[in-house]
């Protein structure tokens, strides 16, 4: 479950849902980090820890992956 | 399960991990041992919600690797990196503590969190008596804290994963006006309500909006809560602070609080949970004293963390 630096931005910078509330956590508070500072530290850094994420909870967030593949 | 406080006290003498929630006197008078406690005299057993001042609530936590730390308003930030890699943490700060609105405003953003798992509850008192403080308590060492939080950091086994989730019965009315606020914070005076600069107090009074729901933040999909506490002088105040950046709108009325439980616990019943707390406010608008919500026992708590703060919502957490 590896998510790549194109597939960050996407996610930065789009609207998409997740059902494991850590990840939506995660995943707002990165929006709202990368809003104000949308530069390539910030964007690496949100894709170095939701790999981390991923790779810890991966049992969990099978689905809220799914979403990501497709990007 | 509740339990009295003798049977508590042979459990720690017999060298037993546990949380331990209870009211404030009881609490002060056990003895020391592995365990964490707060202060609350509500509580959702097996057979019901009760209300006690002579029960403690206590669950056991199976693990042999643990670390009991106590942290400020200064320090809290650091309770994600002091985490096990694989493990979870459970927090109890009392309420209205600096602690406590250190962590509501800034959790987000502390090192690690979401990479590590952070759960935990507001400690509160019985809303009905005016001699009690909201304590925390290090059972560990036996000392009892109005401003400081305790925190319980338990290593799982290396094939084991901890999951943090909620069950929250309130959902964004869509057809509810979208609030944003641009100052951050428990109290509010102005906000946003589709676009046109408002006063909140202005808007509830107007349009006669039942304060006994809370706004619901859409947070990437999850709803996160914001319940009101009170309008004063023009301002609102809040149990958790409203965030800029955040969509919220008001809650679905909900006419049966147990009845909504139960639908969303239906899915749950072979759901092997190691920790639960509920809302007080979920206790006391749903009318819960006495009426059963399943498998989901535990302290009922005037905050509950998942990560952030949370209000009005039940967390639980599974160890698979």
């Amino acid at each position: 479950m590896k998510v790549s630096l194109e597939q960050t931005e996407k996610l930065l910078c789009g609207n998409h849902s997740f059902t494991q509330i850590g990840l939506s956590m995660m995943m707002t508070r990165m929006r709202g980090a990368y809003a104000k500072d949308p530069s390539p530290e910030v964007l690496t850094k949100s894709m170095e820890e939701l790999n981390l994420f991923f790779d810890k909870f991966k049992s969990l967030v099978e689905k809220d992956y799914s979403v990501i593949a497709q990007l | 399960m509740l339990m009295t406080f003798d049977k508590v006290s042979r459990l720690i003498e017999s060298g037993k991990l546990l949380h331990i929630a209870g009211t404030e006197q009881l609490l002060r008078k056990l003895p020391k041992g592995s365990w964490i406690g707060g202060s609350t005299e509500y509580f959702m057993d097996e057979e019901g919600g009760k209300i006690s001042d002579n029960l403690l609530y206590v669950t056991e936590f199976p693990y042999e690797n643990f670390a009991v730390k106590v942290y400020t308003s200064d320090d809290i930030k650091n309770v994600a990196p002091d985490a096990f890699d694989n493990g979870f943490s459970v927090l109890i700060v009392p309420f209205d503590s600096e602690v406590h609105k250190e962590y509501a405003h800034n959790a987000a953003n502390y090192e690690g969190m979401f990479i590590k798992v952070v759960v935990g509850w507001v400690a509160g008192m019985n809303l009905e008596k005016s001699d009690q403080t909201p304590i925390s308590v290090n059972g560990v060492t036996g000392e009892a804290y109005a401003d400081k939080a305790v925190v319980l950091h338990l290593k799982v086994p290396a094939d084991k994963t901890v999951s943090v989730n909620i069950i929250n019965i309130f959902e964004q009315d869509m057809s509810s006006p979208v609030f944003e606020f641009y100052e951050e914070g428990f109290s509010v005076r102005n906000c946003l309500v589709d676009g046109k600069e408002t006063v909140l107090a202005d808007y509830i009074a107007e349009n006669n909006i039942n304060t006994k729901l809370p706004l619901v933040g859409d947070y990437a999909g999850s709803g996160v809560n914001v319940s009101s506490m009170s309008v004063e002088n023009g301002v609102v105040n809040f149990y958790a602070p409203l965030f800029s950046g955040i969509k919220y709108r008001m809650s679905i009325s909900i006419p049966d609080y147990e009845q909504a439980f139960q639908e969303q616990l239906a899915e749950h019943t072979d759901t092997e949970l190691v920790f639960s707390c509920n809302c007080i406010l979920n206790f006391l608008y749903g009318g819960l004293e006495g009426k059963k919500i399943g498998i989901f026992s535990g302290p009922i708590t005037f905050g509950e963390i998942a990560y952030q703060l949370v209000n009005q919502t039940l967390v639980y957490v599974t160890v698979k």
